[in-house]
């Protein structure tokens, strides 16, 4: 009769709204009561009244409130369902497979996949049959039949995998199960994608459908979740081709750029259509391009829509070969530096100072996309062979002209060039510098902003052929070229007219240099292609040995980046495979260089599968829930008979209190809606001490809760801060005690924690505050005073406790403070810190490794403070004193001055806690050098 | 909206004489004293009766005039002087007023506690008139209770009478058919007059018989007279056994008042084809208003009456 799916679980009761016509009748003679009143002179009524005007009918209005009323509590009782699960046909009552694609491609819609196939095992637990969960990811294993519990479980375990993967394998299970049971029911939670052997496994199940008695379902989303296929780096910006298979809601979706540390560098919404693909820019800054890490498409839970960047994908590989004299005391006047700083944000270059024959042999074999040769004359046999090779192969090159190609050239060049350039505006000439003009049409370079305060006095001229015009890109405002270029086998030769440096014009010093440079190098690295460029991907520095990269973070099916598992194996640096099981996407390597592994290849795409040459019942996996009526019913009686209740009230005719009874229903019902709608959360206001922690500076520890450690605590920091007060700038206020599980922490540059080993963990949401607050860059100092109990081999309690504490937490990696490391001169010059003992080790983040030979520092630091230093020497016991300044407690080798020197090292801690690195400056690089003996 | 303490379809069941003694014990007192007082409010205005006339009671003694029967002269006055006297005789007209109270089940009604019900408004009306009446001379009773009297204390002796009425005759609506009085008698009727009219107008061509003049006051409640009831309403009367149901009253309103108006109009026609006059009173009125204007009719009635008497007097009879 509808077409609502309605079902009811006890269909009789409804045999009683037979009785809704009766109770119509009933409430039609019987209305209700009003208040009686005594009068007299009733006999006159009677002569004026009519019977029919003094019989009285029930208003039409209350009649129908009720039979509703009554309707609905019978609807009600009936149980109701909206959407209710459909049986299963009783000719299929085997066993049931379900078999669950579990690629990447299936994760944005992982939870409603396992609601489904646990619908589907519940009710076959209660049908009582058996049940095997199958992944579709796992073809090793044989299908086995168990039950419901252990498909539950089984279910639990599975999580999408990063690659998709072979349906075809798959062929042979299916054939031994329906051999085995005929009347099994299989339903396929498909992802709704082709290729990967889809359709044949579509095929196989539709054979078994057809010859023997399995009854199989296909069970699809609507629509496959959109993916990234390929991000590219162009001069404006990342070009992101994303793919969607259905058009996405009208709310624009986002593609976003992430760093390495997963902050949000770009947001770009754009709109997709069905079955396309679209292309969104990402605009970002140069220097910015370069930390991008990720990109990804937001909300969108799969590792398909994530794309993974390495260097590879930023830079070109530049090569340059100057023969200046010039030492690095005057970087200013070499060609070099220009060319080497303006091509840095978007390049690297590898500049090659030795011989000319040498430094273009290591140059070519690295594979640059781009040689850049700045004012190199005439090249030898050797080399114009080399570079000729080169070019024709697909390099391009790109010369700087100057003094050396003004007196010799070759013919590496683009254009014929007349020797002898021109001098403008020099003390025998009449002619003024030029500017550069607009750039026209016909060149690649069209489009780019030319400034109008580049003058050029000398230059290169070329001999006025026949192309001359069309190899010119970009020309002066005499049209004398500037810029020429030629194709020359399958890659090209660029020339600049003037040189690198501010000798002959003021190019260098404009940004047009860098603009030009970088379209250059893009048409460089286009014009090489992707086969051209096959370099070793970390820098070789680093890896002596470069043949294998192990694995280092890997994707998972829903795009996160996580702990390599035990199946992933190292790659080889030069692989371009698809994913697979050994080889999952994610990073490999180090975090110095890393390669990038994709879940798409370049040139795969991802199609739909097509279901059409299939007869297999298809079900949407997003069917709505059943909905239970009786709540909803039973909520509109209560709110109708209240309606009734207020009627029955208009209707009455007390005079006076009809009003206030009338008020007084209605603002019991009000009482009713206040009490609702206050779940959202609201900011707590800030308790009033920590107005005090806002505004100036404090030293705070944790209060541990045992009342002799807190209170050494406190003296020791508050005698801290009088000598900081004392010695340095600083003007800390009175050290505060903190609860880490309750206050506020964003206060507090620097935490003091004495780690007191019988008291209970901190829960995990007080640990999640701590790991907020070093993220944020607050500093932890934990102080397990146990120097005197450890020993090798040994975990003292505290150790185990601040063990314990830190296992689930996201530190950085730690080492004992190097002598050499920023915090020991923050301040003062110290070796190490002391406390109450002086044998115990302080561990501090552990610095990167001192990168080049040449540029060792006397004082290291890292980039950021270190979140954490963990130190043995009981320092509050050493710093505290009374009120009078005597010490509170003897130090253990009894020695006054170290309590001097540990009072030296909390200063320097604070120092470094709230300035940093700065310390790691080559300040006082003399002093310090002095100090340590060099 | 209610009776005294208990709802009117109790009432008629508690007739025993506990029921009684609470009444007596609670109910009279304050009524004498308000009939007290509203007399004394007119009192001052009243003047006595006091002149010769044929009667029983000694008035004066007066010379004796020329061609006098010498059968009249008193020798007793008249030894004491040279002059004979006559005895005069008090003005004693056969005039006498006979009050009735209406104690009826509807006349017990009342609409709220602030006023009194109609009853103890109507003997309240009827103790102080017979008080003033006795003031001035006159001799009045109860019908069916008391014979004509004027002593002093008229307000005790009638609030006796009242209280120890026989239920029968409380519960009566009109005025006993019969009453023994004499040529010249004056009926004063306190009641709502919610009788049919037919019978109404039978007992009242039976009191003016033989001449006999009268005076109605109908007292009512104030529902009676403005029907404030709105929306749905059931009406029951007195006894509780017939009820009456309106969707809304405010539409039934003005149809009553008209018929309650022309229920009145009829009952003052009635009483003024038999001579007698009517007035209306309301219980949140003032009840010394409703006095002064039966006085005031009662002494142009007396106007009349000696006027007409002075033309018969001469006889002397």
């Amino acid at each position: 009769m509808f077409d609502l799916p309605l079902a009811f679980a006890s269909p009789w009761v409804l045999s009683a709204l037979i009785g809704l016509p009766i109770l119509y009748y009933f409430l039609r003679m019987m209305p209700p009561r009003p208040r009686i009143y005594i009068f007299p002179p009733l006999m006159l009524l009677r002569d004026i009244i009519t019977p029919q005007q003094s019989a009285q009918t029930t208003p039409w209005w209350i009649l129908i409130l009720r039979m509703l009323i009554a309707a609905a509590l019978i609807i009600a009782v009936s149980e109701p369902v909206l959407f209710p699960l459909q049986p299963v046909s009783g000719a299929h009552q085997g066993p049931l497979v379900v078999m669950m694609d579990d690629g990447w491609t299936s994760a944005a819609s992982w939870q409603s996949r396992r609601a489904f196939a646990l619908a589907h095992i519940d009710r076959a637990e209660e049908e009582g049959r058996s049940v095997a969960l199958v992944p579709l990811s796992d073809a090793g294993h044989e299908i086995i039949m168990s039950d419901a519990a252990h498909g539950r479980e089984r279910l639990n375990g599975l999580s999408p995998r990063s690659f998709l993967p072979d349906h075809a394998l798959f062929k042979s299970h299916l054939r031994a199960i329906t051999a085995l049971y005929p009347h099994a029911h299989i339903v396929w939670l498909s992802d709704g994608v082709g290729g990967y052997g889809a359709e044949e496994f579509a095929a196989a199940l539709d054979d078994a459908v057809s010859h023997a008695d399995v009854s199989a379902e296909i069970v699809r989303d609507e629509c496959v979740p959109p993916l990234i296929e390929g991000v590219s780096n162009p001069v404006e910006g990342f070009d992101v081709a994303v793919k969607s298979f259905c058009a996405l809601s009208p709310a624009p979706s986002f593609v976003r750029a992430l760093d390495i540390k997963g902050r949000v560098m770009a947001r770009v919404p754009f709109t997709a259509l069905a079955h396309q693909m679209t292309h969104v820019r990402v605009a970002l800054p140069l220097e910015l391009r370069n930390d991008v890490a990720r990109i990804e498409l937001e909300n969108v839970a799969s590792a398909g829509a994530v794309w993974l960047l390495d260097d590879h994908s930023h830079r070109a590989r530049v090569g340059l070969v100057s023969d200046e004299a010039y030492d690095s005391a005057q970087p200013l006047l070499s060609a070099s530096y220009y060319i080497t700083k303006a091509m840095q944000p978007f390049a690297d270059v590898r500049y090659e100072r030795d011989d000319i024959s040498h430094a273009l042999d290591n140059l070519v074999r690295d594979h640059p996309a781009l040689i850049v040769l700045a004012d190199i004359g005439a090249l030898n046999t050797q080399s114009y062979g080399l570079m000729d090779d080169y070019v024709r192969k697909g390099g391009v090159l790109l010369r700087f002209a100057g003094p050396h190609m003004l007196a010799s050239a070759d013919d590496l060049e683009p254009v014929r060039v007349r020797r002898g350039g021109r001098v403008m505006g020099g003390a025998l000439s009449w002619e003024q510098p030029k500017h550069i003009a607009p750039i026209d049409s016909t060149s690649p370079l069209f489009g780019m902003r030319v400034p109008d305060d580049v003058l050029v006095r000398q230059q290169l001229l070329a001999e006025p052929d026949v192309g001359l015009r069309s190899a010119t890109w970009v020309a002066l405002e005499d049209g004398t070229p500037l810029v020429t270029a030629k194709k020359i086998g399958q890659g090209m030769i660029v020339l600049i007219h003037v040189t690198a440096d501010t000798t002959w014009s003021n190019l260098p010093l404009s940004g047009f240099f860098l603009d030009l440079l970088h379209r250059i190098s893009d048409e460089a690295v286009r014009v090489s292609g992707p086969s051209q460029d096959q370099p070793p991907l970390v820098k070789p520095e680093v890896h002596q040995s470069p043949l294998l990269l192990a694995p280092f973070r890997i994707l998972d099916g829903f795009g996160v980046l996580g702990a390599p598992p035990a199946s992933a194996h190292a790659l080889s640096f030069d692989f371009n495979g698809p994913v697979s099981v050994e080889h999952p996407a994610g990073y490999y390597g180090t975090r110095e260089g890393m390669k990038a592994l994709n879940v798409l290849m370049p040139a795969t795409t991802i199609e739909e599968l097509d279901l059409t040459p299939f007869h297999l019942t298809r079900a949407s996996l997003h069917a709505p829930a059943p909905i239970d009526g009786r709540g909803f019913l039973l909520s509109l009686a209560f709110i109708l008979l209240l309606c009734d209740g207020i009627a029955r009230i208009c209707l009455s005719s007390a005079w006076r209190p009809r009003w206030a009874m009338l008020a007084l229903m209605i603002v019991a019902l009000m009482s009713f809606g206040v009490h609702e709608g206050r779940a959202q959360m609201r900011d707590k206001p800030m308790p009033t001490e920590f107005y005090e922690a806002a505004l100036s500076t404090h030293l705070a520890y944790v209060v541990t809760g045992d009342g002799k450690v807190d209170s050494t605590s406190r003296a020791g920091l508050m005698s801290l801060s009088r000598a900081l007060a004392a010695r340095t700038s600083l003007q800390p206020a009175d050290p505060i005690g903190v609860d880490i599980s309750r206050d506020e922490l964003s206060f507090f540059p620097l935490l003091y924690w004495p780690i007191v080993a019988n008291r209970p963990q901190p829960p995990a949401q007080t640990l999640d505050r701590v790991a907020r607050f070093m993220r944020q860059g607050g500093t932890l100092i934990f102080d397990t005073r146990d120097a005197l109990s450890q020993r090798a081999g040994y975990v003292t309690p505290e150790g185990q406790w601040l063990q314990t504490m830190l296992t689930g937490m996201d530190i950085p990696p730690l080492q004992i403070v190097p002598a050499n490391h920023v915090v020991t001169k923050t301040f003062y010059l110290l070796t190490h810190f002391v406390g109450r003992t002086s044998v115990g080790e302080s561990w501090i983040e552990a610095l990167p490794a001192p990168s080049d030979k040449m540029d060792i520092t006397p004082v290291r630091a890292g980039d950021n403070v270190s979140p954490l230093i963990i130190t043995s020497n009981d320092l509050a016991a050493a710093w505290a004193t009374d009120a009078y300044g005597a010490p509170l407690y003897p130090l253990i080798p009894n020695d006054e001055r170290q309590r001097e020197m540990a009072l030296r090292g909390g200063i320097n801690l604070v120092m470094y806690v709230l300035t940093g690195n700065y310390k790691a400056d080559q300040v006082h690089v003399h002093d310090l050098l002095e100090r340590l003996g060099h | 909206m209610k009776e005294r303490e208990l709802p009117a379809h109790h009432q008629v069941a508690l007739d025993g004489a506990q029921h009684n003694a609470h009444r007596l014990a609670t109910f009279f007192p304050p009524l004498i004293m308000s009939a007290r007082a509203l007399a004394a409010q007119l009192a001052q205005g009243v003047h006595g009766r006091r002149r010769a006339g044929a009667g029983d009671q000694f008035w004066q003694f007066r010379p004796l005039y020329m061609g006098e029967s010498v059968a009249s002269i008193d020798w007793r006055r008249s030894a004491r002087d040279q002059h004979f006297y006559v005895r005069e005789r008090e003005w004693e007209g056969a005039h006498q007023v006979f009050i009735w109270v209406n104690r009826s089940a509807t006349m017990r009604f009342r609409s709220d506690d602030n006023l009194p019900s109609k009853e103890e408004r109507a003997l309240v009306l009827a103790l102080a008139l017979s008080d003033l009446l006795v003031r001035g001379g006159e001799r009045v009773g109860l019908m069916g209770m008391s014979p004509a009297l004027s002593t002093r204390r008229i307000i005790e002796h009638f609030a006796q009478c009242f209280e120890t009425q026989s239920e029968a005759a409380r519960h009566a609506p009109l005025p006993p058919a019969y009453a023994p009085h004499g040529s010249r008698a004056h009926f004063v009727i306190l009641s709502d007059c919610l009788s049919p009219l037919d019978e109404l107008a039978a007992c009242i061509s039976a009191l003016a018989q033989q001449g006999a003049r009268g005076h109605v006051l109908l007292v009512h409640d104030p529902i009676e007279e403005t029907f404030p009831f709105e929306g749905h309403v059931e009406l029951s009367d007195v006894g509780n056994i017939e009820h009456m149901r309106f969707g809304d009253g405010a539409a039934v309103r003005q149809r009553y008042i008209e018929r309650f108006e022309r229920h009145r109009d009829d009952v003052d026609q009635l009483c003024r084809a038999q001579g007698w006059s009517c007035a209306r009173h309301r219980t949140d009125r003032a009840a010394a208003h409703a006095l002064l204007s039966l006085q005031m009719h009662m002494a142009g009635d007396a106007a009349m009456d000696a006027f007409y008497m002075r033309d018969v007097s001469g006889l002397d009879v």
